[in-house]
């Protein structure tokens, strides 16, 4: 059979029912792993480094089409330090976006699994009593005296009991948006292993994302204040409309829109893609997150918006204390934000650094490649330097180097196997036989 | 943070009338429809025009009665701007009224420029274009405002050259480019292809012409047919244009596909069979087929990735050399822009801010919008940290620009002539055009 394939570039009936039969046995055991029910023991974990916020170690995400496996991630490793902000840069198809959805776990089921591999994320989380529920932190007066507030109904008025006395609630500390404090304490989650609906503590709270197309992330027929809102009540405990309101409209100001209730009040489609954006923004710090994931925040604006929208990201990290994880396919915005660099080729890490090792001493030849072949404002040259050929097939991937049939500086041990990370610095690794040899010499 | 205009300036916003016009003493529906009408007039001799049968006296004559707030007689506000444009000070100035006259000035001025030759050397030269696109009609099917795309647009290009056009999306960069190759009917102006206007000429005689200039598409995922073969895609232009005689057409066809990096076996597949990159060298490939002189490249490295990008450029280049063609280059990368054209083009809100040779452009961009154009690049060197000049908002709807200058509303630049007057596009060096009140607006 293999002969017969070789003359034709599809597959007969026969051969794709084979696949199915086998993509379902995996897919079935993934998912059932999934739903299953666990105690939180099972999925806590410990961090290797304490001063990172997020470990991925050896992730492998595979898509299972009818046409084969499509290994989109093949494992990745990689840290996030805390306060740090990481850049994933590729080309298209190159497994960035399957990564940062994989940190989410959303990948699109049941086709698209996580199927190896684990992702330690450093999350806050409610401390609980006895029966489970969140233990609030009392806002007591300096003798240690409890303090209580009228509760009020939504047209303003205090609420009375069955015996005519007005309802008196136990007053609790709140933020400087307004939202009720509860203790917490510090949790290692073991993202692979967590059954999707653990999930929810974490999605939108923890961690939250920002997408590339603004407009098709935001639900087209609620207000923007309605999706808003959603963030504030789904997430804390106790908070009452008004007051996931007040954190809605806080939240609008943070991101420099400059009249919150106008846009809190209209729809996505009123507003132009960099508000949009700007709304997205807002959304993701509702949750008062530890790490934010921008997956290509900017491919959709202009020039000048795009501008905007990275002094806004940088502002807010720094006023927030969180963590970024950047995903762009544009070296001048990873070159701007980035501490650390990422550079994915076909699923795979090639080269990874702190951003100047990477922009100046790059030692991948894609790396190189891709710094000479992006033009310039600067650069006086006529034509430009390009890697020659395409990505490969992501089915059937080859097991020597991905990048052999592109490369310009291939060498005998090229022919082989895939060629391990090396360390070159205590920060810089490359996956290329070229500073194998090196080192082995 | 932004300021309150924040709001103003996005296109949509549902109050945008009441904000927008806060400043200035408010238009009426018949006045700013009046004036909308007005460039018509001097077009209508060309065809598909909508009412075109409207004469100025007509159109006066409404005016006066219905100009609801300021009751006082165009003559004596036309006094008052006079005024406030010497003494500099903008008190009750009338924008609408200046706008008005701003528009017959050009009209004027177009006008005149009408029986000009058209310069020998360019093979092509745009006068005075204007797209115009009718957004809100009455009833009775008279267009009530509408969507000024291209404004009075002019430049000239030369045989073997290529213009870049630079700007934001929605400043009417695609509109213009589309307009040149009459894919558009324009609402005015002329276009001089190779010494001829053709602004005028209906689509059956535009027929000939589709050899000599062609279009590169922004998405080679949508600008190919799923149902053809990609040798099926190439041979259709070059047998409905008899370009060479039916045997030998296969063989012209595979010549032009290995000129464009194409394997002659790709002739018999489909177009989903391949990669980004590969399906726009068949979109280039499509376009040169014909031979043409003119290729307008409609951002046809905008969805690529780097490395393909870098590919398809070279490539266009190289065509370039082989062929001697010229190209429109469309593209809102300004990298992209100033690494393959000779001339470029800064585009704002559809009227053209700064053109100019590429050196002159980026050794001294002259606009405050290129500046800022320019510095919003991102550097791919983490060491280098740019005062950014960030512009503030967003681009303003084209269906209500702003009064006076279009960029007074985020321009750092701005000062208070700007929101009243238009400045006048002007040649500050040789072929270097800019249209900015920072600079002299007299030439000398």
């Amino acid at each position: 059979m293999a002969e017969e394939k070789k003359g034709r570039h599809y597959l007969t009936g026969r051969e794709i029912k084979a696949i199915v039969k086998e993509n379902n046995k995996v897919i079935r055991a993934l998912e059932k792993k999934k739903k299953r029910k666990a105690a939180e023991s099972e999925f806590l974990s410990t961090m290797k480094d304490p001063a990172n916020i997020l470990e991925v170690d050896d992730l492998h995400s595979y898509f299972f089409t009818d046409q084969g496996v499509v290994k989109a991630v093949n494992g990745v490793s990689f840290e996030i330090p805390q306060g740090a902000t990481v850049g994933v840069v590729g080309e298209s198809g190159c497994g960035k976006s399957v990564t940062s959805m994989s940190i989410m776990r959303l990948l699109q089921g049941p086709y698209g699994q996580i199927v190896s591999g684990n992702i330690r994320f450093k999350s806050y989380d409610f401390k609980r009593d006895g029966k489970g529920k969140p233990i609030p932190i009392w806002d007591d007066d300096e003798e240690g005296n409890p303090q209580y507030d009228e509760v009020k109904d939504k047209k303003g008025n205090v609420k009375k009991g069955k015996d005519g006395k007005p309802l008196l609630e136990r007053r609790q500390k709140r933020d400087q948006y307004g939202t009720r404090l509860f203790e917490m304490e510090e949790k290692v989650f073991d993202i692979a292993e967590m059954p999707t609906k653990e999930m929810h503590r974490l999605r939108g709270r923890q961690i939250a994302m920002i997408f590339q197309e603004p407009m098709t992330s935001l639900n087209p027929v609620f207000t923007i204040g309605n999706q808003l809102d959603e963030v504030t009540l789904l997430h804390f405990p106790g908070s009452s409309r008004e007051d996931a309101k007040r954190r809605s409209i806080e939240m609008l100001n943070l991101v420099g829109i400059a009249a919150p209730e106008r846009v809190y009040r209209s729809y996505p489609h009123e507003l132009s893609g960099g508000m949009r954006q700007r709304v997205m923004i807002s959304m993701a710090l509702a949750g008062d997150p530890r790490l934010i994931i921008a997956d290509e925040p900017t491919t959709a604006l202009d020039v000048t918006i795009q501008a905007q929208i990275l002094d806004l990201l940088r502002d807010l990290k720094k006023r927030i204390n969180g963590s970024i994880l950047l995903i762009t396919h544009d070296l001048g915005i990873i070159a701007e934000m980035a501490d650390y660099v990422v550079v994915m080729y076909a699923g795979r890490i090639i080269e990874k650094g702190t951003a100047s090792e990477i922009f100046h001493h790059p030692m991948h030849p894609y790396t190189i490649g891709l710094q000479k072949s992006k033009p310039t404002m600067d650069s006086e040259s006529d034509t430009l330097f390009n890697i020659p050929g395409n990505v490969p097939n992501p089915i059937d991937m080859p097991d020597y180097c991905y990048f052999r049939e592109r490369c310009s500086g291939c060498v005998k041990a090229c022919f082989g196997d895939y060629p391990p990370m090396v360390q070159v610095s205590p920060t810089h690794y490359v996956a290329c036989h070229l500073y194998d040899k090196e080192k082995t010499e | 943070m932004m300021d309150e205009n924040e709001w103003n300036k996005t296109g949509s916003a549902p109050s945008q009338e009441e904000t927008v016009t806060q400043n200035e003493a408010p238009m009426s529906e018949e006045e700013a429809s009046k004036s909308l009408s007005e460039p018509a007039e001097e077009t209508s001799e060309q065809e598909a025009i909508p009412q075109a049968e409207e004469t100025p006296e007509q159109a006066e004559a409404p005016k006066k009665g219905k100009v609801k707030k300021p009751q006082i007689p165009l003559e004596e506000m036309e006094a008052i701007n006079a005024k406030c444009i010497e003494s500099g000070e903008f008190e009750g100035f009338f924008d609408e009224v200046q706008a008005e006259k701003e528009r017959k000035e050009r009209d004027l001025a177009a006008k005149n420029d009408l029986s000009a030759p058209p310069d020998p050397e360019a093979l092509l030269e745009v006068r005075h274009l204007k797209m115009y696109f009718p957004v809100v009609k009455s009833l009775t099917g008279k267009v009530k405002q509408w969507l000024r795309a291209v404004d009075d647009v002019s430049f000239k290009l030369k045989e073997g050259e290529t213009l870049g056009i630079v700007g934001e999306s929605g400043c009417g960069k695609t509109t213009m480019g589309r307009a040149i190759l009459k894919l558009y009917q324009p609402t005015g102006g002329q276009i001089f292809f190779g010494g001829t206007d053709i602004a005028g000429y209906k689509s059956s005689k535009m027929r000939p012409l589709r050899t000599q200039m062609q279009i590169i598409f922004q998405d080679p995922y949508s600008s190919l047919p799923p149902r053809s073969t990609v040798g099926g895609i190439l041979s259709e232009p070059v047998r409905v244009h008899k370009i060479v005689p039916k045997d030998k057409v296969k063989d012209y066809v595979l010549e032009v596909m290995d000129q464009c990096g194409l394997r002659d076996y790709y002739f018999e597949r489909y177009p989903h069979e391949f990669s980004g990159g590969q399906r726009q060298r068949i979109c280039i490939a499509r376009a040169l087929s014909v031979n043409p002189k003119l290729v307008v490249c409609d951002e046809p490295v905008s969805a690529l990735d780097v490395s393909i990008q870098a590919q398809i450029i070279n490539l266009l280049k190289n065509l370039q050399q082989q062929r001697g063609l010229t190209y429109v280059f469309i593209s809102h990368d300004l990298s992209v822009v100033k690494h393959i054209s000779d001339r470029i083009g800064v585009m704002y809100l559809g009227s053209m801010v700064e053109f100019g040779d590429k050196k002159a452009i980026f050794s001294n961009p002259m606009h405050p919008y290129t500046q800022a154009l320019f510095s919003a690049v991102p550097n791919p060197n983490p060491d280098v940290k740019m005062d950014r000049i960030v512009l503030k908002g967003d681009i303003p709807s084209p269906v209500k620009p702003p009064m006076g200058c279009k960029f007074h509303t985020r321009c750092p630049k701005a000062m208070e002539i700007c929101k009243h007057i238009a400045p006048k596009y002007l040649e500050y060096e040789p072929g270097h055009f800019v249209a900015c009140h920072c600079y002299p607006q007299e030439v000398q």
